[in-house]
């Protein structure tokens, strides 16, 4: 945060200057077409610094493409987003959207490692590269993230030698290893064995207690339950009822809530 | 058993010569093929459609055609073209560069315009061969790993040079193999352009030796020196192939 505020300090009057503002990632009137298909329907998702906030909702309800609208791996058809100050925009130049990428983690339901790297150069590649930390200093880095997520002894194994819950925490020592202002999950423990699923949630549950920014979408209720500042629920590209968990675990106020919490709560 | 020891005795110089050149004529060749084939193959999957089109055209005029007649073309037709458009005859050229390196006593009494033809020739048809495993190494890449990079901040360019190729390139390994080996033995086509590889010189030979078993056994000592050169580079690419297993996506 600290150097947040000094850099707009230094760059003084210039209007266009990040205003340290409460919020970390800002999303307004967001619409996605896929060909004729409206998937996203004027949203407005503004996540202020150090919250956790669940998205959660149907199957092709637009989860995924939100988030993946956030860091621009899918371009918005209109709408505005901002990350800590900065706008994202389509005409912004490869190296622009990679400045503002290398601030936001991302975590895939299928991990997505590198399989060629080991599971140290899966986790210190991009500091090395894009943040260009020495070598040694990135493994440092790797490796006390690596130990924060349980995997020290797997530093020099290849992701093919590691479980589903292994692989998933790898990957969230890989995005944690740029530092990152905010962590977007997609799903992180959906392709996951049950029993492998606690192992995963326990790391985020860890980070959001540490304050981290944190959007993650998932079908695990109890997770968004007890952990996430605000749940969002998504139906038909639309935020349909957000709030607390308590209000919107306890009292859904819309139907549609109450008729996709009744189904995923009590599926027999 | 005199008679075979010494018949192949005395042909062994030019035997030796005839695999020699078979090599040299396979390396050249296998060279000019990477050279177009690499970026040929990421034409293929460019996002700028006239590199698309043009590495398209390619890879499709030449998958499209016989070899054989590709070397006639290259021979009768090219040749003809480079001398009446840009009066460039391939024989005087290498002369004139032999002459400036002071070693034109390197110029062959044939001229070298048949090797050049043949082996530029044979270049091009695996040129287009090897675009297309190029091509599919790429694309067998997981997309997710590339959204994985970007994500994380890493450029096109790096995320192409970090990622991707290393895998690429190891999926390659197989098929490129598969493509060199054959090429070996696609060398044998040059002899229509009269260039005196291993099979046109072995052929010679059994013309001229009227025992049937020395004859076979002419046969069999080229057929033997073609498998020995096929089975080293499979032997390289296995070795290959298992030193790197553990780094394949699905591996265990
Ligand atoms: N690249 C694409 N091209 C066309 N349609 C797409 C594409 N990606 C997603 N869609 C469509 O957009 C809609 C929203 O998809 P999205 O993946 O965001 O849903 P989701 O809420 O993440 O679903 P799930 O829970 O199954 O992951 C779906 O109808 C899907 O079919
Ligand atoms: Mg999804």
């Amino acid at each position: 945060m600290a150097s947040a505020e000094s850099q707009a300090a230094a760059s003084g009057g210039v209007a266009s200057a990040a205003a340290p503002s409460s919020l970390m990632i800002d999303v307004r009137g967001l619409n996605k077409f896929f060909g004729d298909r409206h998937v996203l329907v004027d949203i407005d998702f503004p996540v202020k610094r150090g919250e956790c906030v669940a998205v959660i909702g149907p199957s092709g309800s637009g989860k995924s493409t939100l988030i993946r609208c956030v860091n621009y791996l899918e371009t918005p058809t209109s709408g505005a987003i901002t990350i800590d100050g900065k706008s994202l925009h389509a005409r912004l130049s490869a190296a622009e959207l990679s400045q503002v990428r290398r601030e936001l983690g991302m975590v895939f339901y299928n991990f997505n490692l590198f399989p060629h790297k080991t599971v140290l150069e899966n986790v210190t590649l991009a500091p090395i590269h894009v943040r260009r930390m020495a070598r040694t200093q990135a493994e440092e880095v790797a490796r006390s993230l690596l130990a924060k997520v349980g995997l020290a002894d797997k530093a020099d194994a290849y992701p093919s030698q590691l479980s589903g819950g292994q692989k998933q925490r790898v990957a969230i020592a890989r995005a944690l290893a740029m530092n990152p202002k905010a962590l977007l999950f997609d799903e992180p423990t959906s392709a996951l064995d049950p029993e492998l699923v606690s192992e995963v949630l326990k790391v985020m549950r860890a980070l959001a207690e540490e304050g981290r920014t944190m959007v993650v979408v998932t079908h695990e209720m109890g997770f968004a339950r007890s952990v996430a500042d605000r749940v969002v629920f998504l139906d038909h590209g639309r935020i349909v009822e957000q709030g607390n968990p308590e209000e919107v675990f306890g009292q859904p106020k819309n139907e549609r809530t109450r008729a996709f919490l009744d189904r995923v709560l009590n599926p027999l | 058993m005199g008679a075979l020891v010494n018949a192949l005795v005395s042909a062994f110089p030019a035997l030796l010569g005839a695999t020699e050149l078979t090599i040299a004529c396979a390396v050249v060749a296998a060279l000019i093929a990477l050279a177009l084939g690499i970026p040929a193959g990421f034409g293929r999957v460019s996002r700028a459609p006239l590199v698309r089109s043009l590495s398209t055209f390619y890879v499709e005029t030449i998958r499209g055609t016989p070899l054989l007649l590709q070397l006639f073309v290259w021979y009768y037709g090219v040749s003809i073209v480079l001398l009446t458009l840009f009066n460039l005859d391939i024989d005087t050229t290498v002369y004139q560069v032999l002459t400036a390196l002071n070693s034109n006593s390197f110029f062959p009494t044939g001229g070298v315009s048949s090797f050049f033809f043949a082996v530029v020739g044979l270049g091009f048809n695996y040129g287009a061969y090897m675009a297309e495993v190029v091509r599919a190494g790429i694309q067998a890449v997981d997309p997710g790993e590339v959204e994985a990079a970007h994500s994380l901040g890493l450029s096109q360019f790096q995320t192409s040079r970090l990622v991707v190729l290393p895998q690429a390139l190891r999926l390659m390994i197989p098929p490129l193999t598969n493509n060199l080996i054959t090429l070996v033995q696609d060398t044998s086509f040059l002899q229509v352009l009269g260039i005196a590889e291993l099979s046109l010189v072995t052929y010679g030979f059994t013309t001229a030796i009227s025992s049937p078993s020395i004859r076979w056994t002419f046969y069999g000592v080229a057929l033997l020196e073609y498998f020995v050169i096929c089975y080293a580079l499979a032997l390289v690419s296995q070795w290959y192939e298992r030193r790197t297993a553990h780094t394949l996506a699905g591996a265990h």
